[in-house]
């Protein structure tokens, strides 16, 4: 299809005196190309007081473009003739298709289910977070409780222990059997106990078996085997585990002594010294490599 | 909540019929649009907490026309394959005559389907423009395209129209309609 030449709508010099794109600014006037881009934001009332005026210029001297405005214009004069609202926006009357009569009232009562479920959903998960927090909380509590219940027996013990250990340095009392045979201590202390302690000697380890005595801790009798290292000793105390007795090896020190506990066999262990506390894991380590190399019992 | 529902309604049910006018012309079918413009209040209401006053009808319109195109992508995206650019021709042919409109006057059912056969980009610009009166930058919102692309939706939309409806006028002349 031929383009139909502007030479027929136009004064020449207009035609030299184009260049580039016109679009933007107070440019050369707009080309038929241009106007055809344009030509719908002219007729919604969307280009601009510049491009209106060129547009309207362009019209004026172009029949082939106001042909096109015309045509625009027409069309949509009868879209909007027939897109009225109202009583004729129903059915084949109208472009403008109206919601039918039940569609409002449906929408409504599920709008309405869902705010209930909502709510319920809400108010539940309000319910499960606020309880499940609170349930948190006392776990929280309960448990610090327990273990500052426990951490204060345990230091209870812990201060028990070395207050028995320093007063066997005063008077005769730090050994009431002075042996250092296994076999005799045992015997000693199975006379007097209603349990049998593990007894070690730890010679080749240079901790030396000095001795044993009973002491009494927490309402109960305890037995105490006593080492030596140099000039340090060691009061190793031990009974049966009770039903709070703790399985996790732990240290600790107290008042320039310190201690260190284990569990093995249903017998709680607590050595306490003055050694330095890797000595005194040595200690404890060394006694317990002992107890399981030797036979079952 | 019941308050926050009741607010909701008042906001939002004086649009019911932009929303379900744009779900009719966008899924060309009446039911599915009933069942579209209900789910999509039910996802209105949901972000209605993110609504920050304004005009609510492009706010739903927009929620409307994306649950439309959602469902559209699982249940006919056949129907959503992109047009290819045509070039704008510079000068109307000279069979686009005007009178022939105003004269045989286009009725309804001959509009509709022009506006039925276009491609739906085509067809939502002409819907959110001519039937809902919105401005470009309402229409770029909605659609979620830039302006020029708005522009020239709007641009081949029209044209095609001409060309359908005089078509269609032309063939009804000719048959002595």
């Amino acid at each position: 299809m031929p383009k139909i030449r502007r030479t027929e709508s136009k004064p020449a010099r207009e035609r030299s005196s184009y260049a580039g794109n016109s679009k933007s600014g107070t440019g050369p006037e707009l080309r038929c190309e241009d106007v055809q881009e344009v030509i719908d934001a002219f007729i919604d009332g969307e280009s601009n007081g510049v491009t209106t005026l060129k547009i309207e210029k362009h019209t004026r001297a172009c029949a082939l473009c106001s042909v096109a405005l015309r045509n625009r214009e027409v069309l949509r004069s009868v879209i909007q003739a027939h897109a009225q609202r109202g009583p004729y926006a129903r059915g084949a009357y109208s472009l403008y298709q109206e919601a039918p009569f039940d569609l409002r009232r449906r929408i409504r009562s599920a709008l309405r289910a869902e705010g209930i479920s909502e709510t319920n959903h809400s108010l539940r998960w309000r319910w499960i977070t606020a309880s499940s927090a609170l349930a948190l909380v006392v776990i929280f509590i309960f448990s610090l409780a327990l273990f500052s219940q426990r951490r204060s027996a345990e230091n209870a013990l812990a201060q028990e222990i070395v207050s028995s250990h320093v007063r066997s340095f005063m008077g005769n009392h730090q050994t009431d059997v002075l042996s250092s045979d296994q076999g005799i201590l045992t015997a000693w202390f199975n006379r007097r106990l209603d349990f049998a302690p593990s007894v070690e000697n730890l010679a080749d380890h240079e901790f030396s078996l000095q001795g044993g005595r009973i002491e009494y801790l927490r309402n109960r009798p305890v037995a105490v085997l006593v080492y030596r290292r140099q000039e340090h000793f060691i009061d190793l105390f031990t009974w049966p585990s009770g039903n709070y007795s703790n399985a996790t090896d732990r240290n600790m020190a107290r008042q320039g002594y310190n201690l260190v506990y284990w569990a093995t066999s249903g017998m709680d262990c607590w050595a306490v010294s003055d050694l330095d506390i890797n000595e005194l894991q040595e200690f404890a380590q060394t006694f317990q490599e002992e107890y399981s190399s030797e036979s079952p019992r | 909540m019941e308050d926050r529902i009741a607010r909701f309604e008042q906001a939002i049910l004086p649009h019911l019929d932009a929303a379900y006018n744009l779900a009719r012309w966008l899924t060309r079918d009446v039911h599915d649009a009933e069942d579209l413009v209900q789910e999509a209040c039910l996802r209105a209401l949901k972000s209605f907490g993110g609504f920050r006053g304004g005009n609510a009808r492009p706010w739903l319109l927009t929620i409307v026309r994306n649950t439309c195109y959602t469902w559209m992508q699982q249940n006919r995206s056949r129907e959503l394959t992109t047009v290819f650019d045509e070039e704008i021709h510079s000068g109307e042919t000279n069979e686009c005559n005007a009178e022939t409109l105003i004269m045989r006057g286009a009725d309804v059912k001959q509009l509709t389907k022009a506006l039925e056969e276009l491609p739906i980009e085509y067809r939502e610009a002409i819907v959110l423009r001519e039937l809902e009166g919105l401005s470009y930058r309402e229409i770029a919102d909605v659609a979620d395209v830039p302006i020029g692309t708005v522009m020239s939706r709007l641009a081949r939309a029209r044209k095609r129209l001409q060309q359908s409806l005089t078509g269609t006028m032309r063939k009804e002349v000719q048959l002595g309609l």
